[in-house]
């Protein structure tokens, strides 16, 4: 074009609009956040770290954890399933509700509901819709059963209980949200793995826990020391999952493995509050067991009882 | 000098305006300064070609040098990206930029001495910067990995260079820029504003919590559409009309898809965390916007497109063009992809899976890299006033990039298909999902050593061309030395019986 | 000798146009683009058709812009809508019902009473105890007699709702009674385990409490 400060006026105010809906805006909105309280716990979340696992998240950084690890938990919209199991006593309300709730099952005397109990009645329609229904249908006296779909892959696998949101990582600097899943998550990884023992084991050796993982080793977190003949190892040593040090050495973890190891301990996104409930929380499914290659169970059935 | 007479009068000038200065002039008003730039990316391209290659290899044999701290993956993997990106692309960019500004411009090139100072210092600060995250000093986020003490030296190296181009710009011949120009300013002018803002907002003042996620998201976006990708569609909208004779089509159509590009492509970036912690409607704006980039990138496709009609011949004779070409094809693929990629329901699938980093290195090897170097190999013997001395080498390096780029794009495209599906599935054990992820990953390790191999022809083609060079100039003063050295034992080799 | 060297013979096959690229020389006019071809009107318009779909997918999966919608798709409805309520909040709506069916014609829709008949609800000492004991009592089991209500003696019937009240109704209007915002009360709730226990303790009373008799029972347990 001709005139070169048209182009540059252009350039820039095209990237400072972007800057503006990218940044700007979600920073006005999320950005003032801060920890809040949790009556039932009694603590600000998110909880400050300990010492040792705010050091161990300088090491996690510097060791480039999160090119291959997320730290964030998906979730699919809440959609649920309505069944109408009974009736009730007060049959002609119930049968008012369910005419309003689906014109083509409105007969003229609601004859059209399905015979046979369960009834389904309404699938695959947003949470809110589906809790409105079912308190509507119970004032009314009948006896319902909601179902929730698929939280999604993430949560099925035993990553989390729930999303992650931005009020989890307030008090993480820098944010290591991750962008591939060349390994599994972490956001979670303090609720599903208790063992510092078995952590420490899986940074100097990553096969030793799983043989066929290409999650690299970290020999130069831990040092070998020499044992004198017939001096047993020192209780920080590493021992377990058929680690065999060499002869007359132990592998001791040094500073920065036992501070990444707290730091990864102290990963949870759990709690749940406002912007994060789910309907039921699944039942803390049984984590995968890494040693026999097990799946996490899914989360147990999500079934709402009516409520009053 | 020993370049032949008569460069033609270009056609785009009117004969009326005589000012315009002739190609060779401007040539040699950018020879050192460029050939600086050109020396450190090549350099870059080596050393980060290396770098991409023991990463590569690290995804698939873990335990390979594993006891030294400065090697492990994550650390080697930001430290190859770097070199390639601000050490080779940018800088190569950078020469491209102040060339083609002054060849557009018909003016020749200031400022040579603060352009190599500039150069200088940048490359000072990018071995920092390297040598810095190889120690673990890495400030974290991805992008974002230069220390503190490293990325103000780049951007203080930047605006000793930059401005040049914008000044020579300003005293350009004729009013109206052509396309490339306006990839090119566009690209100048958005750099050192993204650069800066985002480590401001992210490793000097960070913002609180995950807005420096949306920072790094905006932040990788505009580098890698504004900033690569623009000064390799600059290449191409340059090279590609030029070497084939025909003009592009339309002009209009180039300013409609110039600022679709710019305008949507910069608002795309939140696609990069859909479904992470973030308010839903920050991606489920930039997903739109992502889709939207595809009216740039058909405006592209067709006005180079219609500048290659019925040239085959002319394609199958000059590598320059072969380069340019074939990162058009990649920039075509990697804008639908792309933007189909932004869609929320298509994220579902390919989250956190091998297309995230596949479209990344396509954008920067394939777009740009393969862009700038087609450029490169076209600028180098006009600056030097020297052909290529080994033009072979320079084919060769044509289809060991190629090959890289369609076995890395190839792999990890597909492989994304397959790690995202295996992902969503809860009943697939992870280490199951490493097993069906680790045959497209490993691919990588085949195609970056395919891309070193072609960048140490070419810094090898490089070099020799320097050797001929300094030889050639020094040619008058050896003849010099020679001459008088004869004189002097002649009449002793004379009274020899 | 000169002082400089020929150029060297290129060594590639010129190319059609007689120019090689990687050899210094004689090479293509700079590019060039055409302006006789304008953009095309079908592609503005399917453009326009793009942005309009942009706009509605913002909309469908935006959250109303709301920041604590996380969930594309999700409206802060949705979110709302998983915030467990209390026993409380449940328990006001129901009670509000039953207080305008069977309450208010006595007690007024305002919780006012009528001046010299029906003492008020609304701030009213014997509603604001510490514990609901009292009130659950006199729901039940009606009141008679004189009573001082805030400084003021009434000497009316209350009616015993025992019978056409359940435990949930009891609970419910208790409840809104003691926690109306709207009268400015705000004392702590009912519950029907609570109603269940006490009625099951008064359940052979069979006649009206009186201010003396109930004064004597603790406000809470």
């Amino acid at each position: 074009m001709k005139h070169g400060p048209l182009l540059f006026l252009g350039v820039l105010s095209t990237v400072l609009a972007s800057w503006l809906i990218g940044v700007v805006a979600p920073h006005f909105q999320i950005g003032s956040e801060e920890p809040i309280l949790l009556e039932d716990l009694g603590v600000n979340y998110p909880v400050d770290r300990p010492g040792e696992a705010k050091q161990g998240a300088e090491v996690y950084r510097a060791q480039g954890c999160h090119y291959c690890h997320t730290q964030q938990v998906r979730q699919e919209p809440l959609i649920a399933d309505l069944t109408v199991t009974d009736l009730g006593t007060n049959a002609v309300e119930a049968r008012a509700v369910v005419a309003s709730l689906r014109r083509d099952l409105a007969g003229v005397d609601g004859s059209r509901l399905p015979a046979e109990l369960p009834r389904p009645l309404l699938a695959g329609v947003p949470y809110a819709a589906a809790e409105a229904a079912l308190r509507r249908l119970t004032n009314a006296g009948a006896q319902v059963e909601l179902k929730l779909a698929n939280l999604g892959a993430d949560i099925a696998r035993g990553w989390g209980p729930r999303r992650t949101v931005a009020r989890d990582y307030l008090r993480d600097r820098p944010v290591l949200l991750g962008q591939v899943r060349y390994g599994p998550d972490l956001a979670n990884l303090g609720a599903r793995q208790t063992n510092a023992m078995r952590l420490l084991l899986k940074l100097y050796n990553p096969r030793l826990e799983m043989p066929g993982s290409t999650m690299p080793r970290y020999p130069y977190l831990f040092e070998e020391r020499r044992l004198r003949p017939g001096q047993a190892p020192s209780p920080e040593a590493l021992s377990g999952l058929g680690f065999v040090p060499p002869p007359g050495v132990e592998v001791v973890p040094k500073p920065a493995a036992q501070q990444l190891v707290a730091y990864l301990l102290s990963l949870r996104a759990d709690t749940l509050f406002y912007e994060t409930f789910v309907p039921r929380p699944p039942a803390a499914p049984a984590p995968a067991d890494v040693a026999t290659n097990t799946p996490a169970a899914p989360p147990a059935g999500a079934a709402v009882s009516p409520q009053p | 000098m020993s370049v032949p007479e008569a460069n033609p009068v270009p056609a785009s000038a009117p004969s009326a305006v005589p000012t315009r200065a002739p190609l060779e002039a401007i040539d040699r008003s950018c020879r050192w300064p460029v050939l600086v730039l050109v020396l450190l990316a090549a350099g870059w391209l080596v050393t980060g070609g290396l770098l991409a290659v023991l990463a590569a290899v690290k995804l698939h044999a873990p335990g390979l040098l594993a006891q030294h701290a400065w090697l492990t993956y994550g650390r080697v993997q930001p430290a190859a990206w770097n070199a390639l990106v601000f050490g080779f692309a940018s800088l190569a960019g950078l020469a491209l930029a102040l060339w083609m500004t002054a060849r557009l411009s018909g003016a020749p090139l200031r400022g040579g001495g603060f352009i190599i100072l500039g150069a200088l210092v940048w490359h000072l600060g990018l071995k920092l910067g390297l040598l810095g995250i190889l120690a673990g000093e890495s400030a974290g986020l991805e992008g974002l990995e230069l220390p503190p003490y490293a990325s103000p030296l780049l951007l203080l190296g930047y605006l000793l260079m930059a401005p040049w181009a914008l000044l020579t710009f300003a005293r350009r011949v004729e009013p109206e820029a052509y396309v490339a120009q306006w990839h090119l300013l566009a690209a100048l002018l958005v750099f050192p504003w993204v650069f800066a803002t985002a480590h401001l907002a992210v490793v000097f003042l960070p913002l609180r919590g995950v807005l420096q996620a949306a920072a790094q998201a905006w932040y990788l976006q505009n580098l890698q559409l504004l900033w690569l990708g623009f000064l390799g569609l600059a290449a191409v909208f340059y090279f590609v009309p030029k070497l084939t004779g025909a003009a592009l089509p339309s002009r209009s159509l180039a300013l409609f898809g110039f600022w679709t590009l710019l305008g949507f492509g910069s608002l795309a970036g939140m696609t990069r965390y859909a479904g992470g912690p973030f308010p839903a409607w920050m991606t489920s704006v930039a997903a739109p916007a992502g889709v939207l980039t595809l009216f740039g990138v058909y405006a592209v496709a067709v006005n180079v497109g219609g500048a290659l009609r019925g040239q085959g011949a002319r394609l199958r004779e000059s590598v320059v063009l072969r380069f340019a070409v074939l990162a058009w094809v990649v920039f075509l693929v990697v804008g639908v992809v792309g933007a189909v990629n932004s869609l929320i329901a298509v994220r579902r699938l390919t989250q956190f899976t091998l297309i995230t980093p596949g479209l990344d290195q396509l954008t920067l090897l394939g777009v740009c890299g393969l862009a700038l170097l087609g450029a490169l190999y076209f600028m180098v013997p006009r600056l030097l006033g020297l052909p290529w001395p080994a033009p072979a080498l320079a084919r060769a390096h044509f289809y060991l990039a190629a090959a890289a780029v369609l076995v890395l794009g190839g792999a990890f495209l597909v492989g994304g298909l397959v790690h995202g599906a295996a992902l969503n599935d809860p009943e697939i054990g992870f280490i199951q999902v490493v097993k069906r992820y680790l045959p497209f990953a490993s691919t990588g390790t085949l195609a970056h050593l395919l891309w070193l191999a072609g960048a140490v022809l070419f810094a090898l083609n490089l070099l020799l061309a320097l050797v001929r060079y300094f030889r050639q100039a020094a040619q008058p003063v050896l003849a010099a030395w020679t001459a008088a050295a004869p004189a002097a034992a002649a009449q002793p080799a004379e009274v020899k019986p | 000798m000169t002082p400089e060297s020929p150029p060297p013979a290129p060594r590639d096959l010129p190319c059609a146009g007689g120019v090689n690229d990687l050899v210094p020389g004689p090479e293509p006019a700079e590019p060039r683009v055409a302006t006789r071809f304008y953009t095309p009107t079908w592609l503005v318009a399917v453009f326009g058709v793009f942005l309009y779909w942009g706009t509605m997918y913002v909309d469908r999966h935006g959250g109303g812009f709301h920041p604590m919608v996380f969930t594309p798709g999700e409206m802060l409805a949705d979110v709302e809508a998983r915030v467990p309520r209390s026993e409380a909040d449940a328990l006001l709506a129901r009670g509000r019902a039953v207080y305008a069916t069977y309450c208010s014609a006595c007690h007024q829709p305002n919780g006012r009473g009528l001046a010299g008949q029906f003492p008020p609800l609304a701030g009213s000492d014997w509603v604001l105890t510490e514990g609901p004991n009292r009130v659950i009592r006199i729901v039940l089991d009606g009141l008679q007699g004189p009573i001082t209500v805030n400084g003021v003696e009434y000497n009316n019937v209350m009616l015993p709702w025992r019978d056409q009240l359940s435990d949930e109704d009891v609970a419910a209007v208790v409840t809104y009674v003691r926690a109306n915002k709207d009268w400015g009360n705000n004392a702590g709730p009912a519950t029907p385990a609570q109603v269940k226990a006490i009625r099951e303790a008064t359940a052979s009373r069979g006649r009206n409490w009186t201010a003396a008799e109930l004064l004597v029972v603790p406000v809470k347990d």
